[in-house]
């Protein structure tokens, strides 16, 4: 069997709309990408607020195409902003959510279809959809290897997160694995207090499961969507742009930490699967779920 | 996250903040703590002020935090802070013995007095120096009772009840046939065990009159503090805990010991010392003080006691073994003396009451009524009702019966005016001082007549900016009042083009996305166009020579702005 490099799939999740999962998505894509890395953005949410945020307009085909009728996935990435792969979405993807019932295995999907492209990425993006118990974001949470739950520093922040947490174990359960979670804190702003607190309050729920860096508010942020450019290509001093270099170098030494366990002697091999392999085993999950 | 991470983030420059700590070689709070202010502020590139505040936000967040999560991170030489996650709670150590010193000498005193009524010969010499043991020793049989009641050992000895069994015994009978349940009143008050529970068969101890022993069990757990404003159970507590349970104990309190034990804010400290100054004088009052009422004047508690005839129960009998326990009493201490409560308003009378007629008082006996002053005329009364009401009849609004109907007698209703509408000026009218009072003469003296044409028009930023520009020699192409940004814009005949620099352009959007289009070079927010197109200009053979013109604007007018 041959040594196919898996990479590293992070899935971005959380129930809860507007806390961050597209931004912080888009931008830690670019800062890996800065970094040298090869990175892949997959816009799995039917807004395809990521496609836009990179300044892409959806063309056929997309991971809509992908999904549902089963496209070359290799045919619908396009480089984005950035040095960006982006794998586009179009609002069609959220009949996925209808046509599941009638499909079987339709959480396998989109590991199939990244089991294509595994060997061309060091980091595989997810951004998944608000509804956390969903079959697109199944097939997220089947696919990856981190579920990253992006969490707002504002209010009802930790509770959102605690019930997101049980929606990804119930989740997990369903898809019959387990993936580690971590949790990234998003828009910080330390002159309030209510932000400082409940940093506090996640450090001391999810201790070192909590990333280091907190994107803090930034008036970037809001500008680089609409000019289609992650923060780094519009401006690489400011300080979101330097959050989300941190926030990288942090899951590039996660990443990193993971391939030396992977081949460190007598360490058990992490599955993966070949494009020889039979079709049954296309359907498994492209990487092997990591014990929390 | 670890705490480091943490502090940088929440107190600092997060990423930078923290690559620079880690850079200098702190990887947790515990080097940080470590790190003198001068080092810090050198490797942070700060001020010694911001290197200092930093410090004691990592002190407080290790506090903060707690042992669990930087436990491991803790070196050897370092103990982890041993408060828990809790935030800023100071657990404070129970004290052994909370009572101050004045508290402790009083109860020294009667104790002291106590043993002396018991001794047979009399009562023995005070020692020069009266060592004063620790409070959190166990004391005496006798101690304790006295402790307990709160009355000294002269009216405990002196009791016409107190059966003894030698000057040594004076408050340890034993147990005997007199000693049994039914040889107790039965008016006796409740026993109270659990104080000495450990203590030989046959003591027990009474609790006739809470005043005394609450006053000594408010000290404390600091129940006298309660009476404070913003004053809980837990501070309350605490500040037993750290020797100030009482008003006058905390009103000499250093204030900064205290917000840095309680963990509480400087000035909520202050508050509360200017609170407990407030109180502590009306807190020694008999009346109100808690803690004064048993300690400072225990003359008072004890001559209430003798008067209420409690004290002659201060020791009896023991109940029989087997015997069913007499119920315990329940001391309550109200949480707020009634000297700090306010006062309360007055109830309000009930209807039909005059001001004639005042509260009846519990002590007097109820007076009788006096009679009703004779009313003045125009004045009414309640009266009950002795007539029946007319028959009410339902009639419609716009016959005849309903006009000719009339109201039914009203018994008891003052007969009302009629009100009377204030007048009011319509708001059509003109009013006096505008339209029809002359304005008002001004006085000629006052003020400065200026001349118009001396007066000196300010210049106008475009009047300095084109003057800039003619100094350094560059014309601007300018159509009708508008200054042309983008010479691809229009194709008038311009007078010549300013030439634009050689420099990259001027956002970075520009420089990132060169393909959004033309408008992006030219300076345009977004990429966008905001140029708002302009009408043609007419031919000068049309336009009516009369009629102002736009027209390209000439070097000489530059001192008219636009829509000059």
């Amino acid at each position: 069997m041959p040594n196919v490099r898996t990479p590293q799939v992070l899935a971005f999740v959380n129930q809860k709309g507007g806390c961050g999962k597209t931004t912080t998505s888009v931008n830690l894509a670019g800062a890996l990408a800065a970094r040298g890395e090869r990175v892949l953005l997959v816009d799995l949410d039917p807004q395809a607020h990521a496609t836009m945020a990179l300044g892409h307009a959806a063309e056929f085909p997309t991971v809509a195409d992908v999904l549902l009728e089963d496209a070359d996935v290799r045919r619908a990435i396009v480089e984005a902003p950035g040095k960006i792969h982006l794998l586009p979405s179009v609002p069609r993807l959220g009949r996925l959510e209808e046509v599941a019932e009638h499909e079987l295995g339709p959480e396998r999907r989109l590991s199939a279809a990244l089991d294509l492209v595994a060997d061309r990425y060091d980091h595989v993006l997810i951004d998944c959809p608000p509804r956390a118990d969903g079959v697109l974001c199944a097939n997220a949470l089947h696919a990856c290897t981190y579920a990253v739950l992006v969490v707002e520093t504002g209010a009802f922040a930790l509770q959102g997160a605690l019930q997101a947490l049980h929606i990804l174990d119930d989740v997990g359960s369903n898809l019959g694995r387990t993936f580690d979670v971590r949790v990234v804190a998003t828009m910080f702003d330390r002159r309030t207090r209510i932000g400082r607190e409940l940093l506090i309050a996640l450090h001391a729920r999810f201790g070192e499961a909590l990333f280091e860096t907190a994107i803090r508010m930034s008036v970037r942020l809001r500008e680089a969507p609409a000019l289609g450019l992650p923060v780094q290509v519009l401006d690489p001093a400011c300080r979101a742009a330097l959050d989300f270099a941190a926030l990288a170098a942090e899951v590039a030494a996660l990443a990193a930490h993971d391939r030396a366990e992977e081949l460190a002697p007598g360490a058990a091999p992490r599955a993966h699967t070949t494009p020889t392999a039979p079709p049954i085993e296309v359907a498994r999950p492209l990487i092997t779920p990591r014990r929390s | 996250m670890d705490g480091l991470a943490l502090l940088c983030t929440l107190h600092a420059d997060g990423p930078a903040t923290l690559k620079r700590l880690r850079g200098v070689g702190c990887s947790n709070l515990f080097e940080l703590l470590e790190r003198p202010v001068t080092d810090l502020a050198h490797a942070l590139d700060v001020a010694p002020a911001a290197a200092r505040r930093l410090l004691r936000e990592a002190r407080l967040l290790a506090e903060r935090v707690g042992p669990d999560l930087e436990a491991e991170d803790a070196p050897a030489g370092i103990a982890p802070p041993q408060v828990g996650a809790e935030p800023l709670a100071l657990e404070v150590a129970p004290a052994t013995n909370p009572l101050d010193r004045n508290d402790r000498a009083l109860l020294e005193r009667i104790v002291r007095e106590g043993r002396s009524a018991a001794e047979p010969n009399g009562p023995r010499p005070a020692p020069a120096a009266s060592p004063l043991p620790p409070l959190a020793a166990p004391l005496a049989p006798l101690e304790r009772v006295g402790l307990e009641l709160g009355v000294d050992g002269a009216s405990v000895q002196t009791e016409p009840g107190l059966e003894v069994g030698g000057p040594s015994q004076a408050s340890l009978p034993g147990p005997g046939p007199h000693q049994s349940q039914a040889a107790a009143p039965d008016h006796a008050p409740p026993v109270d065990r659990r104080a000495f529970a450990n203590e030989p068969d046959g003591i027990v101890a009474v609790t006739p009159c809470p005043a005394p022993t609450a006053a000594a069990q408010a000290v404390d757990d600091g129940r006298a503090l309660l009476a404070l404003d913003g004053v809980d159970a837990e501070l309350a507590r605490e500040l037993a805990a750290l020797g100030f349970g009482t008003p006058a104990a905390l009103a000499d309190a250093d204030s900064l010991l205290l917000r840095r034990e309680l963990g509480i804010t400087y000035a909520q400290v202050k508050r509360l010392v200017f609170l407990a100054k407030r109180a502590a004088p009306a807190s020694m009052s008999p009346a109100t003080g808690i803690a004064a009422s048993g300690l400072a004047t225990s003359g008072l508690a004890a001559s209430g006691l003798a008067a209420s005839g409690l004290a002659a129960s201060a020791t009896r009998p023991a109940p029989a073994a087997g015997s069913e326990p007499a119920p315990l009493r329940t001391i309550e201490i109200p949480r707020r003396a009634e000297g700090h409560r306010p006062a309360a308003p007055p109830a309000p009378a009930p209807a039909g009451w005059t001001a004639a007629d005042e509260r009846p008082t519990a002590s007097a006996a109820p007076a009788p009524r006096p009679e009703p002053e004779p009313l003045r005329p125009g004045t009414w009364r309640i009266q009950p009702r002795t007539e029946p009401l007319p028959p009410q009849v339902e009639a419609d609004r716009d016959s005849d019966a309903a006009a000719r109907l009339t109201p039914a007698p009203v018994v008891g209703v003052a007969p009302l005016a009629a009100p009377v509408e204030p007048v009011r000026p319509r708001f059509w009218e003109p009013r006096p001082h505008l339209g029809t009072a002359a304005p008002a003469e001004t006085d000629p003296t006052q003020g400065v007549v200026v001349d118009p044409s001396e007066v000196h028009r300010p210049r106008r930023f475009w009047e300095a900016r084109r003057a800039t520009a003619q100094a350094q020699g560059a014309l601007e192409h300018t159509s009708g009042d508008r200054k042309v940004a983008s010479a691809a814009a229009h194709a008038t005949p311009p007078l010549a083009v300013a030439p634009q620099p050689a420099v990259p352009p001027a956002s970075a959007a520009a420089h990132a996305a060169p393909h959004a289009g033309a408008n992006a070079a030219a300076g345009t927010t977004l990429g966008w166009n905001f140029e708002i197109p302009r009408p043609e200009l007419p031919s000068p053979a049309d336009e009516p020579p009369q009629r102002r013109t736009w027209r390209p604007l000439e070097a000489d007018e530059s001192s008219a702005g636009p829509f000059a």
